[in-house]
């Protein structure tokens, strides 16, 4: 049938290790760039509400993996500026090898039949 | 485990900080909706399209704050403030019943805090002066009396000579000196200190300068330093006062400097006049006068045990080198705090004092806690509906302690609150010739430490007492307290067993209050009524020291007295007027050493000392002696009779036993030759301390005798206070130069000694009052509850043909069983506080059996009006109803 795919919604637990990547490859974001960023990468194929990422920030700063800054955005805001930590570059190389263990197993489990 | 700290940190901040934190939410937000729209406007939509673009992109804005604001609150301290919330809305909902218990804890909290504020003030708090813990108090001490007491000048050069351990030794004396020059002449408070007496404190002036050590010179001793009271009232703190002299003793001097409006050195009292204490050549060699005591402070790194052996061992070389002298002499060193503690009077009572408002505290905490377990019964169906909707059982007790200790919160405030009302009260009863030996002139400030201590007490009992009660409240059966319906379940066994437990506990506590207290109210009845010799009632005193240069020869000296005498007897209103060297109840008074006639002069070890008074014809009959033997002396008693002397029964029985002292004769004083015959003999009288046993004393005719120091005593007929302006007028009239010095009666003077035993005995008649009250209340509240409970049970009973008196036996042999349960420990309490104050206790054993047996009955008979009303509600209880009841 010609119905277009559904963007699926943000699995849960990934947005945090999505945001780490993507600190750790394009260095200090604020919200926005981040999240433009986030959605470029995965093309449309995520229902991502921009806003959620505000949260997900939050909680990764209460971890210790991002910390946060104060600058001055292109169209002369107020916004803050967040980067990861070394915390969180440990944090996602370990998540980065649960993940793919994760996918690995699943994948297996799926294709098993 | 970093890593949770730091989020809980994070956390915390975000809780106080939960403002700053929206708005930098906000910022980013808008920072972001911003660019967003951006975007979209170059993507070629109109502003307008595009910002609704950018918010639907974005998100639910309000959802997403909802959703960061729970990410960044503490949950746990969320949830605490919901059960505060809870606790109030269900102490609202019990209004009356929570102020009741908030203001029967405040006044179990008030008890210890009013307590801890004397702790604070007279004890705990550090001196206010440099590193105070590094001074030390030096005393002459005789080693064959143990009495200490103060030094003489070449001691003390020598002592501060050779004691390595003491960074500087000072030496003060007390010297009150008369002001003259002024409207009206006035003896003022005073002392002399070496020019290094407040470099030794660490005391800097407020105005102008202190002393140095250039005034060690005696050619520029006439310097003097002024209290801050007195540079306000005299010179309206003007600065100006500097270099003023003034005229002290008929000198003048100049004024150098003002001290700090705090400063206070409680060892000599309130003084207004310092002036620096400097020996000439031949008073530095002297050691027989002893007139200073020693300040010193401790070298860095020594301990003031290091002090007391160096200056033992310098004493001891003293002693050996100047045996006439120094024999039996060394030296007494203790912390300065320890010395300035030793004067406290209330200071040591408090570990007492403590042991008894911490009784009453429990007391207060039992009585709340069986309200607050008999509310578990009507809020039972709540906590099951909890336990039952999910609601772990940690949830629900914590819900319970917070409950507790919000209300035990509020109620140390409250205490607290009370607690300043009850050392004001204590700190206006001390005697105001009393409060300037007393740290902070007695002012006992509820400060913010006192307030943290109440409120710490009071956390601590709401954790406690709540703790103690949690397993009882909250172990519920959920499905049978969901299944009755009824508002009236039971608390359960193990509820009721806690409350009878805590009942007889209470009961015992209260035993052991009303003892310790009933001791204390005795004491100090004892002192107060202690024949003091003479008749105190309506006597006016006030003190002379005529001026030595103008009062040189004996007879100008008698003249005065003896004018001023005359002149205020014959004033309307006064029965009699006389003067006493030594009149009881003042600081004044000095020993002669005591020679049988006929004896020669002992060694002065062996050579008993007398209290020693000069007395003007009247005196005897002015106060009321009581004459046992002989006569009195009188006005035939002159300059030029024969000497003539009254005695004490003390001096009698011990030196004159078994005979006639009449007619017998004395010497006083070494070397003298002066022979004095007994023409009397006077009952003992009470000089300084009523509850100690009397010196032997002689009296000798004041006209033979002359000394320029009296005191003067008028009976008068009606109040005595009224007359005392008379008393100024008649020494104006006769010298307007000759100021006069305490103005009081001899009530005061007397209140003086038994006011701390008045103010205790007051204290503990307030918490042995409040005892009663909470324990009659305690029993009245479970019993009643219990037959509450048994209403159905007694309806069964007189149903089934118990007799009404049946019924009243039940409830009053349970009453009984706690009298009994509570009696030994109760008594035991009562033998241990007794014992630890026996040493304040004045005529009253601590183990005084009809004591112990007046208080077990009064508490008995409270018990039993107590459940009057509970037995007669049990016993009228009309089964037909009781068993239709539930």
């Amino acid at each position: 049938m010609g119905k277009p795919p559904v963007p699926a919604e943000v699995p849960y637990g990934t947005l945090d290790l999505m945001v780490l990547k993507t600190l750790d490859v394009m260095g200090p974001l604020h919200g926005y760039r981040l999240a433009r960023r986030i959605e470029q990468v995965v093309e449309g194929s995520l229902a991502l509400n921009q806003g959620t990422i505000y949260p997900a920030l939050l909680r990764l700063e209460q971890q210790g993996w991002i910390a946060s800054k104060w600058g001055v955005t292109e169209t002369n805001r107020r916004a803050r500026f967040f980067s990861i930590t070394r915390a969180g570059r440990r944090q996602l190389a370990a998540e980065r090898k649960g993940w793919a263990r994760t996918v690995a197993m699943m994948s297996r489990l799926l294709e098993e039949q | 485990m970093i890593a949770f700290l730091r989020a809980i940190t994070v956390r915390l901040k975000a809780l106080f900080t939960t403002r700053g934190s929206d708005a930098a939410l906000d910022d980013d937000i808008q920072a972001h909706l911003d660019l967003l729209t951006d975007d979209y406007v170059r993507r070629g939509l109109s502003p307008d399209a595009a910002r609704t673009a950018a918010r639907r992109a974005f998100g639910g804005v309000q959802q997403m704050k909802e959703s960061y604001r729970a990410q960044r609150g503490v949950p746990i301290v969320e949830s605490l403030l919901r059960d505060l919330r809870d606790a109030a809305r269900s102490y609202r909902r019990a209004i009356g019943l929570t102020a009741v218990a908030i203001v029967t804890i405040a006044l179990g909290i008030f008890g210890p805090t009013v307590t801890f504020t004397m702790a604070k003030a007279w004890i705990l708090d550090p001196l206010p002066f440099a590193r105070p813990e590094r001074l030390v108090d030096l005393r002459n001490l005789d080693k064959r009396t143990g009495s200490v007491g103060s030094v003489s000048a070449a001691d003390f050069l020598d002592w501060r000579r050779d004691a390595t351990s003491l960074e500087e030794l000072a030496g003060y004396r007390q010297a009150d000196v008369r002001l003259t020059g002024v409207d009206r002449a006035e003896f003022v408070r005073g002392a002399t200190v070496t020019p290094n007496f407040f470099d030794t404190l660490g005391v800097t002036a407020r105005v102008g300068r202190l002393f140095d050590r250039v005034e060690a010179d005696a050619n520029r001793s006439k310097l003097t330093v002024i209290s801050y009271a007195m540079w306000r009232e005299r010179f309206h703190a003007d600065p100006a006062a500097l270099g003023q002299a003034i005229r002290l003793d008929g000198e003048d001097y100049t004024i150098v400097g003002v001290l700090p409006e705090t400063f206070q050195f409680t060892l000599v009292g309130r003084c207004d006049v310092w002036r620096p204490l400097v020996w000439t050549a031949e008073q530095a060699v002297e050691r027989r006068a002893r007139s200073v005591v020693g300040l010193g402070r401790l070298r860095q790194g020594r301990t003031v045990d290091e002090a007391r052996q160096e200056l033992t061992q310098v004493a001891a070389r003293l002693a050996s080198t100047f045996p006439a002298t120094n024999a039996n002499r060394s030296v007494r060193v203790l912390r300065l705090a320890d010395e300035i503690r030793r004067h406290h009077d209330l200071g040591f009572i408090v570990p007492v004092m403590f042991a008894i408002v911490g009784c009453v505290l429990l007391m207060a905490c039992v009585n709340v806690t069986n309200v607050m377990l008999a509310r578990t019964s009507t809020r039972r169906r709540e906590m099951a509906v909890r336990l039952a909707l999910g609601a772990s059982r940690g949830r629900i007790v914590r819900q319970w302690l917070v409950e507790h200790v919000a209300l035990f919160l509020a109620a140390s405030a409250l205490g607290a609150a009370l607690a300043v009302y009850g050392a004001d009260w204590i700190s206006q009863s001390i005697p105001v010739e009393n409060r300037q030996y007393l740290r902070n002139y007695a002012v006992l400030p509820v400060d913010r430490t006192v307030v943290l201590f109440a409120l710490s007490v009071g956390a601590l009992c709401g954790l406690a007492f709540g703790g103690l009660t949690a397993s009882a409240g909250v172990r519920a059966d959920v499905t049978a307290d969901l299944r009755d319906a009824s508002t009236r379940s039971t608390v359960g066994r193990s509820g009721t067993r806690l409350r009878a437990a805590l009942v007889v506990c209470q009961v015992a506590l209260a035993l052991g209050v009303l003892i310790s207290a009933g001791l204390l109210v005795l004491t100090a009845r004892n002192v107060a009524r202690v024949n003091v010799g003479f008749d105190p009632a309506r006597l006016l005193t006030f003190q002379l020291n005529l001026d030595p240069r103008r009062y040189g020869a004996p007879a100008d000296v008698r003249g005065f007295y003896e004018r001023l005498t005359g002149d205020l007897a014959r004033r309307p209103g006064v029965v009699a007027a006389a003067a006493g060297s030594l009149v009881p109840f003042g600081t004044d008074g000095r020993g002669a050493e005591f020679f049988l006639d006929g004896a020669a002069d002992t060694p002065p070890a062996q050579t008993p000392t007398v209290t020693l008074s000069e007395i003007t014809a009247d005196y005897a009959g002015t106060v009321r002696l009581r004459l046992v033997r002989g006569r009195a002396l009188s006005a035939i008693d002159g300059a030029e009779s024969p000497r003539s002397a009254l005695i004490n029964e003390t001096l009698a029985a011990r030196y004159f036993p078994n005979q006639d002292p009449v007619g017998r004769r004395f010497r006083l004083g070494r070397g003298t030759t002066t022979a004095w015959t007994v023409v009397g003999m006077v009952g003992d009288v009470k000089n300084y301390e009523t509850i100690e046993p009397a010196d032997p004393q002689v009296y000798v005719p004041f006209a033979q005798q002359p000394r320029r120091a009296m005191t003067v005593v008028v009976r008068t007929n009606g109040n005595p206070e009224t007359q005392a302006a008379d008393a100024r007028d008649a020494v104006a009239a006769i010298d307007p130069n000759e100021p006069i010095a305490d103005l009081t009666t001899m009530a005061d003077r007397i209140r003086r000694v038994t006011g701390p035993f008045q103010i205790i005995a007051s204290f503990v008649t307030f918490f042995g009052a409040l005892t009663l009250l909470l324990s009659g209340v305690g029993v009245y509240g479970v019993i009643s509850y219990s037959w509450a409970q048994r209403t159905r049970e007694i309806g069964v009973r007189i149903a089934l043909g118990a007799r009404r008196q049946d019924v009243g036996a039940l409830v009053l042999k349970q009453i009984r069983t706690f009298l009994l349960a509570a009696l030994v420990p109760g008594l035991l309490l009562a033998w241990a506080i007794g014992h630890a104050l026996q040493a304040m206790l004045f005529g009253v054993t601590p183990t005084d059996w009809r004591l112990y047996l007046s208080m077990t009955a009064l508490l008995t008979a409270v018990a039993l009006v107590a459940v009057l009303v509970p037995a007669r509600r049990a016993m009228s209880i009309d089964p037909m109803k009781a068993l239709r009841y539930e």
